[in-house]
C-alpha cells in the first residue's frame, strides 16, 4: 500500500489505485458529490490535508482520500451494544441486535445496569443489595447471551447508576455506534403516560450514535439467500413518484 | 469467522421516512447502507400535510398550496433517492397526513421490517423532545424503529478505531468553517 504514497509530497498517485477505488456507490460524478456532502465530506474539504489527492482539473474527479485506509463505501455498525433487563422486550432486542450484527459483521455488547442501591436504601443495607444486584445482572447477561448465534461473541458490561445515563456513557467508552433497548423494560414510565419508558427515551435523547428501539416480538429470521435478494426488482425502482401513493 | 447460523438477513424492507431537515439525509444515509448491506430494498415515504392553522382568507387557495406540498414532496423524495446507491430498489411514496399515523399504517401496508428516521437529537427547543414524530412513531409501531440523530462517521478500513475519531473530530470543525464562510 504505502508504495502507493509519494513520500516527499505525500500525494497519492490516483491512477494507481483508480479502479480499486471505484464502489457500487458511485453512479455519476453529481451522486459522488451529494453522497459526499451528505457524509461530511472528509474526500473534498480537506480533513487530511497531508493526503490531499492531487487534482487535473481535466480529470475526473479522483474517489477517496487514502487507499485501503478511508474509503467512501461505508462500514455500517461495527459494534453493536444492547442495553438489557429481566423484560421480555430485551430478549426481543437482543435478538434483533443479534441479527443486525450477524448481517453486518459487526461486535455486539450487552450492558446491564444495576440500580445503584444506596440510591434507594439506607447506608447499611446498600452493600447487600448491590451485590444481590449485581448477580442477577450477571445472571440475566448470561443467560440472553445464550440467545446469540453460536458465530457471536458477546462483550459483556455491568454497570451501577441510572440506567439511562449509564447505557449511554457505556456506548460512548466502549465506542458503539448502534444502541439497541426495548422500548419500556423495568424503568419508569416518564412524560405522563406516553408509553415511552424513561430509559428508551434518555437513550434517545442522549446517546451518540443511531438508537433502534424494538417494541414488539421481531418476526422470524429469514434465510439469507443471495438468489433471493431483490436485487433484480428493477421494475419497482423504475416508478415515478407521480404524486400518487404506490402501496395501497 | 463467522458459521452458518448469523448468515440471515436481518431486514428485508426498509421503511425510511423523510423530511427536509438533515438529520432525515443522515437516516437516509443510514438506510442506504445498511440496506445495500443486507440487500433490502427501501421505501421512502413523505407525509404532508396541510398547517391546520390555515385559513382561506388569509393565504393563498387550499389546492394551490396542497399542489405546493405535492411538489416539495416530491422534490424531497428525489433529493433522497440521490442519496442511495442508484442499483438499490426504491419506491417513493408521498401521502398525505399526520406524519407519524402516516409512517406506521405505511410500514404495514408496504410490510416494512424497520422504519428508519431522522430524529433531532438535544436542541435548544428541543431539550423535552426527542421530535413529536419519531417519538410517536416508535410508540406506534410493531417493529423496530432505528433514529439517526447524528451524521454517520467516516468509516476506516485499516486502522480501525484510531483513524476513525479522528474522522469525526476533524468533520465538525470543516462543517463548522463552511457555515462560517457560507454565512459572510
Amino acid at each position: 500500500m504505502l508504495e502507493h504514497l509519494n513520500a516527499s509530497s505525500g500525494e497519492i498517485q490516483p491512477d494507481a489505485w483508480e479502479n480499486q477505488q471505484r464502489s457500487p456507490f458511485t453512479a455519476s460524478d453529481a451522486d459522488d458529490a451529494s453522497y459526499r456532502r451528505s457524509h461530511g465530506g472528509a474526500a473534498s474539504t480537506g480533513a487530511y490535508p497531508a493526503f490531499e489527492v492531487k487534482r487535473d482539473p481535466g480529470q475526473a474527479p479522483a474517489r477517496a482520500t487514502l487507499p485501503g485506509l478511508l474509503e467512501r463505501k461505508p462500514q455500517l455498525f461495527r459494534r453493536i451494544l444492547v442495553a438489557v433487563d429481566q423484560s421480555e422486550q430485551a430478549t426481543w432486542a437482543v435478538d434483533v441486535a443479534a441479527r443486525v450484527a450477524g448481517a453486518t459483521g459487526a461486535e455486539l455488547a450487552m450492558v446491564h445496569v444495576v440500580v445503584d442501591g444506596t440510591r434507594f436504601g439506607s447506608g447499611a443495607s446498600a452493600g447487600a443489595c448491590c451485590l444481590s444486584g449485581e448477580q442477577q445482572g450477571a445472571e440475566i447477561i448470561r443467560e440472553l447471551a445464550l440467545r446469540v448465534p453460536k458465530g457471536l461473541r458477546v462483550v459483556k458490561i455491568l454497570r451501577y447508576g441510572v440506567a439511562g445515563r449509564e447505557i449511554v456513557n457505556a456506548a460512548s467508552e466502549w465506542g458503539a455506534d448502534l444502541i439497541v433497548i426495548g422500548t419500556h423494560g423495568r424503568g419508569t414510565v416518564s412524560r405522563f403516560f406516553l408509553l415511552l419508558g424513561s430509559v428508551a427515551d434518555h437513550v434517545l435523547r442522549y446517546a451518540e450514535c443511531p438508537v433502534m428501539t424494538v417494541s414488539h416480538q421481531p418476526a422470524p429470521a429469514y434465510a439469507f439467500d443471495r438468489a433471493a435478494a431483490p436485487w433484480g426488482d428493477q421494475a419497482m425502482a423504475a416508478e415515478a413518484i407521480a404524486g400518487t401513493p404506490m402501496c395501497s | 469467522m463467522c458459521n452458518g447460523s448469523c448468515k440471515q438477513a436481518a431486514f428485508r424492507r426498509i421503511l425510511v421516512a423523510v423530511d427536509e431537515s438533515k438529520q432525515s439525509e443522515w437516516a437516509t444515509a443510514t438506510a442506504g447502507d445498511l440496506a445495500a448491506k443486507l440487500g433490502a430494498k427501501i421505501a421512502l415515504v413523505h407525509a404532508y400535510r396541510v398547517d391546520p392553522g390555515y385559513s382561506p382568507e388569509m393565504s393563498i387557495p387550499i389546492e394551490e398550496l396542497i399542489e405546493d406540498l405535492k411538489d416539495i414532496g416530491g422534490e424531497i423524495l428525489r433529493r433522497h433517492r440521490k442519496l442511495l446507491p442508484a442499483e438499490l430498489p426504491v419506491e417513493q411514496i408521498l401521502t398525505e397526513g399526520d406524519a407519524a399515523k402516516q409512517i406506521v399504517t405505511r410500514s404495514e401496508t408496504w410490510g416494512a421490517d424497520l422504519i428508519v428516521m431522522g430524529t433531532h437529537g438535544r436542541g435548544r427547543i428541543a431539550q423535552f423532545l426527542i421530535g413529536s414524530t419519531s417519538e410517536a412513531v416508535i410508540r406506534m409501531s410493531r417493529c423496530p424503529v432505528l433514529a439517526v440523530a447524528h451524521e454517520p462517521p467516516l468509516r476506516s478500513i485499516s486502522f480501525g478505531d484510531r483513524v476513525r475519531e479522528t474522522a469525526n473530530r476533524t468533520a465538525p470543525a470543516s462543517t463548522f468553517e463552511a457555515a462560517l464562510s457560507g454565512s459572510r
